[in-house]
């Protein structure tokens, strides 16, 4: 079942998107350096401005896995927001298996899809959780700072 | 159809997304000069959109700079006198934003129609 339909994602929220600013940068002043893989480009680019206003620093957005392994050896992210159903032969799993054989990115998962057997797979990978694209943003934005400390 | 975007900021330029989710075009943004510079004729893009909104943006130079001369290119301002500059800089098509999120969408569907043929 699909949960998120464009538009309707609780992302845009300007007002809570101030209330995290700062959310993504270390004690130095460095920002978390992000890449969003994603299939849909309006949610890619909601995610995009959600995670810059915590602060964070937006190296790209991919929409299938392929892109995602080019840009992760070409960028080196620190964090990889990770749809799990992307455009071509390999889901985001998938990739972010093949991503972690030469980078240390923290990754988060998110899905639109509540299949337990997604859900399983997201579980199984190492040092990661799985969001539901419904969640609101904060959440998204504590997740990925949590990859800081 | 796969895009590349080379935006100066995010926010300001949140209708392009809007014009290729709904043709369902494949969008690899990019926000790094030196990278998009490396990586433009490197990841399969049908097409390139730049989003300048200065005449120092990093967008023109990648337009003036590093587009491959047989892939299309979009300029795309959301600040009226940055149309020429784009012009000038090599854009095959300029849209103001806004306003012109329509003729942006007819665009890249005219694209679109001819990678189908």
């Amino acid at each position: 079942m699909r949960m998120l339909t464009i538009g309707g994602s609780a992302f845009m929220n300007r007002k809570d998107q101030r209330g995290d600013s700062g959310r993504l940068v270390d004690r130095s002043g460095k920002p978390l350096r992000v890449l969003i893989v994603e299939d849909e480009a309006l949610t890619a680019f909601d995610y995009a401005i959600m995670i810059q206003a915590a602060g964070g620093q937006i190296l790209g957005t991919a929409p299938s896995a392929e892109i995602a392994e080019a840009l992760a050896h070409s960028l080196r992210p620190d964090a990889i927001v990770m749809d799990v159903r992307l455009n071509g032969d390999r889901d985001g799993i998938e990739a972010a298996q093949a991503i972690k054989s030469f980078s240390t990115a923290g990754i988060v998962f998110v899905t639109g899809f509540a299949e337990a057997a997604i859900w399983e797979r997201v579980r199984a990978f190492k040092c990661t959780m799985p969001l539901d694209k419904l969640t609101d943003h904060s959440t998204l934005v504590s997740a990925l700072a949590s990859l800081m400390i | 159809v796969r895009c590349l975007f080379f935006p100066d900021e995010l926010e300001a330029f949140r209708p392009v997304a809007v014009a290729v989710q709904l043709l369902r075009i494949q969008l690899v943004t990019l926000t790094e000069f030196d990278a998009a510079r490396r990586l433009i004729g490197a990841l399969g893009c049908d097409v390139v959109i730049v989003g300048a909104n200065a005449v120092d943006s990093p967008a023109l130079q990648l337009l003036r700079l590093s587009k491959p001369a047989d892939m299309p290119a979009i300029g795309v301002t959301c600040v009226p006198h940055m149309r020429d500059e784009l012009a000038e800089a090599g854009a095959d098509h300029v849209f103001l934003l806004p306003d012109q999120t329509a003729q942006l969408t007819d665009a890249l569907r005219e694209l679109q129609n001819k990678s189908r043929h």
